[in-house]
């Protein structure tokens, strides 16, 4: 048995790693990646709000999406291509495509550290623009966040104070991205200048950095392979390191974590419910097969089998809790604003009270399903052999239903508890949005209409995880109600 | 046993299941009125008359017209429409019983025709709101003759100076916050949950039916992989997987929302047709196909295929009702296409502004439409069940 | 001593297709220390009329309709369901002819034997495990012991099938209903069975139904035999008249389908036709499609005739003393 689920238990890893591996695939293959679409369709960065766009920057670099997926080759780019990058991110070239300037643009954005030696060696290039996007380039990857290699040392030269970096800028005379690609502007010989100051500064700072920024082969093979977004999303997964929420700054997986008591204790609750009253439900209808009853029973399963969760959640919460007509319930929420003054048993009644409806919304949902197989279950059982022996030995009725076919017709329903728990999750997402509760759900659907990736992916991978327990407690509970299954 | 006999048996056997026989025909109601709807509801006149100039239709060119529905889906509906009037009074009303492939193909080719004419057509009607027009002109001392039909609006025709107004004779469900009349916006919706029940069941059942085909002839390591994708889609809550996807698309039109649902969802029909593969690979018929040396292409989806069709078709029906439940749950959730009058759509206004038409009539079509599917997939498959037939 | 009596027993299946007459009219006892053959065609209603016994038909859709089981006196058919409780399992036991799926696959089949135990018996757990090692090694299971705590699907069909047979004796019954108890055994442990019930027949006074497809375990075993045919039993007679002298041309063609012996020569004939469905059982006798005696008079209920000291035969044209012989010669 212990060494069944330690087995199992093993074997959970590699799914979760093909999970991932999914989750994975779908934030890098989605149709329109996060961001590009906008950029393409708004002819440039102006029209997202750079909130937007900075969440989106950090969440590309949490899950290293500005790195190569599989191989990176950025090491060896030379002083040509960015030059050529450059070129056709400023759009001086002939050609006036724009999805290749946004191409040139991400691509300038992501390659970070490996383009600090072209761009220095760009500084000697006799085409004034070029010098003076070489240091925009150069200050802009210094205000990168702070990475383990050598994004570092950069970002400390950065933080050498505002100052510095203001009279960088404003000696250099930079014009601004945005008037620079209208071509006619060419920078005054006065700035030409103080970008020559610019351009020493930068050079006898990369004297003493260059070490940084060249690489021996060796280091080079391993940054082909390693410094890709492969390596470092399954880094970030190994040490369940989700990142930090854009909207907050939270630590997602932290938040997801609490939240998870909101969404598990409803959910648990409306499943025991469900099964308690799914099982005699079940049986009933399956003993008293053709009553006035079952028919009644019957019909009401079905009417709540078709019904959407969203629909119920709505109607009951116009219904008894706005007040169209009655008021007798709040009106969302987990428990009241202040529970901290209410004695643990008056706060407990407050909880409950809140959950009434969503759990009744919840059980609905589930109870219908559940009630059909536990109804199914015991038909089929309660025609077999060994029902009639059971008959036959002079069991009482009861415990003929009970104990011979009960505990048989219930072990479908076993099966169906795996099964059950990512559905119940699925529900979740609409039952705490309508009814206001906390949980992990709710967490999902508010990182979804703020685009808080890192906060998606942690949910999605919690959620996985839950389900792949939820499918071994219920293997298990399963070998354990069926001796014919043997847990070896 | 030919297939074709075996078909005629289940059919015969479902005609006995009162229940899911009207059913499946309530259903048929249910998409011609998908079909239907312009004649029910559009604000473009079916007939308009200004003086005594020309009669003309600026409800039948606008069927055609791109921006009068924002959406390709509309169109097809519209081509169905046009084509379905004649071939609806061919079959029904008795000239033509049997349709004969003859004519079947001669209406595809017409759909097709007419599809391709849509894409030349040129947008004239968008945004003219014909009763204002009409209101201006006799104001000007124009004289009008107009025949709409049954309900003068648009689906998104707006009407401020008419928000959340009863439920009254011009307004069958009165209107919504923004003076749209809701039985319109019903009627079309009609049209998006058809569509997106047929079509992403269609798209995840050919997925899902070439990978499970595939799991089942081929075993050993195929089936392995494969299993192994179905089990590890299995563990992600469908869900919150469907709903992650659709943010990470940003403009989100209906066409999306299948997909997405398609993706997720492929893993029942491939779980199915796998196990029927991995039965039927060992039946005589199939060894004898091998043995006279028909090819795999031919084996698997000329000889097997079609005796797995059956439990397909079941969890087809069963799968269109999901697909309805999943859209409208997104919608709901406001994370579907927001410019479609989807039923899940109407019902999240209702929410948020509390009105009671809003609630009831979207989740009632919901509710109905799939009881209907759910009975349907009941009957067809018991009538399959060989067990239940005598 | 009468132990048990049957009389104009009808059970119907009440389903879709119509009513299935499956036990129409059937009258038999069993006495007690008597061996009773019941023999006749797959679906002639043998295993329905078994279960009727203890009312355990599956309802719906079958019913009992008509008729009196006398019990000791006392009625099954009208008893309330309590009292037949006590009787079933106690005094009546019953062993079904499906030993595969006749245990219940989650216990343990001491655990079903003790329930057994405790309810009619009172034993305690430790009396009803010494009972049930006894009973195990009475029906021959080897290492009785620790037989006890296995689970049905650790045992062979044959094992399964001495399982039944020892829940079915462990309160000591006084009537037996063996529902092809034998079928799913190989010959050697057949004979032990049989050999068991005969040994029981003979201490303890046990009153055995015994159906069974196999005329030589009824030529071994039973005192007296019940022929049935598409629900009505159509001879009755002691072992030594019904194959000396069998009377109704249905029993004679069984016997001719048998692999005689003591006749080397003769060639094995079998009984033309199928039996009917019980859909539409033809009026009268119901074996006139098949029956080469029939006449006319066949399309009328055929009467019951006594040709012997308890042998009764229910036929217009039955066989008259050694008249079979020139039939089957
Ligand atoms: N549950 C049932 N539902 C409908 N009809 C039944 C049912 N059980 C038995 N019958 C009918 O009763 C008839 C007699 O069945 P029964 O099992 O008694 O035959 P039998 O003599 O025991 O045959 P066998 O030798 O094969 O065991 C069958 O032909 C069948 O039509
Ligand atoms: S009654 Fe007639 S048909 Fe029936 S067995 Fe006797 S002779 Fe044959
Ligand atoms: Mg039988």
């Amino acid at each position: 048995m212990w060494a069944y689920i330690a087995r199992r238990l093993l074997t959970m890893p590699p799914t979760l790693f093909f999970i991932s591996l999914i989750i994975f695939g779908v934030l890098n293959l989605a149709p329109g990646r996060p961001g590009e679409s906008a950029q393409i369709s708004g002819a440039g960065e102006s029209k997202r709000s750079s909130a937007q766009r900075e969440s989106f920057r950090i969440f590309k670099e949490q899950f290293h999406l500005d790195k190569p997926i599989i191989l990176n080759t950025r090491m060896f780019l030379t002083a040509d291509d960015v030059e050529k990058k450059l070129v056709d991110a400023h759009g001086w070239g002939d050609v006036h495509d724009i999805k290749r300037r946004i191409r040139a643009r991400n691509m300038l954005e992501d390659a970070g550290e490996y383009l600090v030696g072209p761009l220095i060696a760009l500084l000697d290039h006799p085409d004034p623009r070029l010098v003076s996007a070489s240091i925009e380039q150069l200050i802009e990857a210094s205000q990168r966040q702070i990475k383990p290699d050598g994004d570092r040392l950069l970002n400390q030269t950065a933080q050498r104070g505002n100052e510095e970096r203001k009279s960088w800028r404003c000696t250099a005379t930079i014009p601004a991205p945005a008037v620079i690609h209208t071509k006619d502007v060419i920078p005054a010989k006065a700035g030409i200048q103080s970008c020559t100051s610019a351009v020493a500064q930068w050079k006898t700072w990369f004297l003493d950095n260059a070490n940084h920024y060249t690489w021996s082969a060796l280091e080079k093979t391993r940054r082909v392979f390693f410094d890709t977004r492969f390596s470092y999303y399954w880094r970030n997964l190994l040490h369940l390191d989700f990142g930090k929420s854009t909207v907050d700054r939270s630590d997602v997986f932290d938040v997801v974590l609490s939240k998870l008591k909101y969404s598990i204790s409803l959910s648990l609750i409306s499943m025991l419910l469900a099964y308690l009253i799914a099982v005699p439900l079940g049986i009933y209808s399956a003993v008293r097969q053709g009553s006035v009853g079952e028919h009644l029973s019957t019909l009401a399963l079905f009417v709540l089998y078709s019904l959407p969760t969203f629909f119920t959640g709505t109607v009951l919460l116009r219904l008894l809790s706005e007040g169209d007509p009655l008021a007798w319930f709040p009106t969302g929420g987990f428990e009241s604003q202040d529970p901290h003054r209410l004695t643990t048993l008056a706060s407990m009644r407050d909880v409950m009270w809140h959950l009434v409806l969503p759990v009744a919304t919840y059980t609905s949902v589930t109870l219908a399903a559940l009630s059909r197989y536990a109804r199914s279950g015991i038909i089929d059982v309660i025609r077999s052999d060994y029902v009639r022996t059971a008959r036959a030995k002079g069991l009482g009725e009861w415990t003929v239903i009970i104990k011979h076919a009960g505990r048989n017709g219930m072990i479908p329903l076993l099966t169906l508890l795996g099964g059950l728990l990512p559905v119940l999750l699925s529900g979740s997402v609409v039952i705490e949005v309508v009814f206001n509760i906390p949980g992990m759900g709710l967490y999902l659907y508010e990182a979804i209409n703020n685009r808080d990736y890192n906060a998606v992916m942690a949910v999605l991978v919690a959620a996985s995880f839950l389900t792949l327990v939820g499918v071994l407690i219920s293997d298990i509970s399963y070998a354990i109600a069926d001796p014919r299954i043997s847990l070896e | 046993m030919s297939s074709a006999r075996y078909s005629d048996l289940v059919w015969h056997q479902f005609k006995k299941y009162t229940l899911a026989y009207r059913s499946l025909q309530m259903l048929v109601a249910l998409l011609l009125l998908a079909v239907f709807a312009p004649l029910l509801a559009s604000d473009k006149p079916l007939l308009w008359r200004v003086s005594n100039g020309p009669w003309e239709s600026p409800w039948f060119w606008s069927l055609f017209d791109r921006n009068v529905y924002e959406g390709t889906l509309d169109i097809v509906f519209n081509v169905m429409l046009v084509l379905g009037v004649p071939s609806f009074f061919l079959f029904f009303v008795g000239a033509v019983r049997e349709p004969p492939v003859r004519t079947l193909r001669v209406l595809l080719v017409l759909f097709g025709i007419l599809l391709l004419f849509t894409l030349f057509h040129h947008p004239s009607h968008a945004k003219i709101s014909y009763p204002d027009l009409e209101k201006i002109m006799i104001a000007e001392g124009q004289e009008v003759t107009s025949v709409y039909p049954l309900l003068p609006f648009g689906f998104q025709s707006v009407d401020l100076s008419n928000v959340r107004s009863p439920i009254s004779w011009a307004h069958p469900l009165g209107t919504d916050n923004a003076g749209r009349d809701v039985c319109t916006r019903m009627i079309y919706g009609t049209r998006i949950s058809m569509t997106v029940g047929l079509f992403s069941v269609a798209l995840y059942m050919v997925i899902g039916t070439i990978l499970g085909a595939l799991a089942g002839y081929y075993g050993g390591r195929v089936d392995a992989l494969i299993l192994r994708l179905i089990e590890v889609m299995l563990s992600i809550p469908s869900l919150f997987l469907i709903l992650a996807m659709a943010a990470f698309v940003e403009k989100r039109s209906i066409f999306h929302v299948m997909l997405i649902i398609a993706a997720v969802l492929w893993t029942t029909p491939a779980r199915l047709v796998r196990g029927e593969f991995m039965r039927l690979r060992s039946m005589e018929f199939v060894v004898a196909a091998v043995a006279s040396g028909f090819g795999k292409r031919h084996i698997m989806f000329r000889e097997m295929l079609p005796n797995a069709l059956g439990p397909v078709l079941v969890t087809a029906t069963f799968g269109v009702a999901s697909s309805i439940l999943i859209e409208s749950t997104v919608s709901f959730l406001g994370l579907g296409d927001i410019t479609v009058p989807s039923w899940g759509q109407i019902l999240n206004t209702g929410r948020s502004t509390g009105m009671w038409t809003l609630i009831l009539a979207p989740g009632i079509a919901i509710f109905i439409t799939v009881s209907l599917l759910n009975l349907v997939g009941e009957g067809l498959r018991d009538a399959m069940d060989p067990k239940l037939r005598q | 001593m009468k132990l048990l009596e049957i009389h104009d027993l009808k059970t119907h299946f009440f389903t879709d297709a119509g009513i299935l007459p499956s036990v129409d009219g059937i009258s038999f006892e069993i006495n007690q220390g008597e061996i009773l053959g019941v023999v006749g065609e797959s679906g002639c209603g043998k295993s329905v009329t078994a279960m009727s016994i203890l009312r355990i038909i599956p309802e719906p859709p079958g019913r009992i309709v008509a008729g009196r089981i006398l019990f000791d006196g006392h009625d099954l058919v009208s008893m309330p369901i309590e009292a037949l409780r006590k009787i079933r399992g106690r005094d009546i036991a019953m062993i079904f002819q499906e030993p595969m799926t006749s245990l219940n696959p989650v216990y343990t089949v001491g655990e079903q034997l003790r329930e057994v135990l405790s309810l009619h018996l009172g034993l305690d757990d430790d009396a009803a495990r010494a009972r049930i090692v006894e009973m195990f090694s009475l029906v021959g299971i080897s290492e009785p012991a620790m037989r006890v705590d296995a689970y049905p699907h650790q045992m062979s069909g044959g094992m399964k099938q001495r399982v039944m047979i020892a829940m079915a004796l462990c309160c000591s019954p006084r009537l037996l209903i063996a529902d092809e108890p034998t079928t799913a055994l190989d010959v050697t442990v057949q004979a032990q069975i049989l050999n068991l019930l005969v040994k029981l027949r003979d201490e303890r006074g046990l009153g055995v139904m015994l159906i069974t497809h196999d005329l030589g375990v009824v030529a071994e075993t039973c005192d007296r035999v019940v022929v049935m045919y598409a629900g009505r039993v159509v001879e009755t007679a002691c072992v030594q008249d019904l194959f000396a002298h069998p009377s109704h041309p249905y029993t004679v063609g069984l016997l001719q389908s048998l692999p005689d012996a003591a006749k080397p020569g003769s060639r094995l004939q079998t009984i033309p036709g199928n039996v009917p469905s019980p859909l539409n059982f033809p009026t009268g006798c119901r074996f006139r499609d098949r029956c080469s005696r029939a006449s006319s008079a066949c399309s009328l209920e055929p009467p019951l005739h006594v040709v012997g000291d308890g042998h009764e035969v229910r036929c217009h044209h039955p066989y008259q003393g050694g008249e079979h012989e020139h039939a089957i010669a």
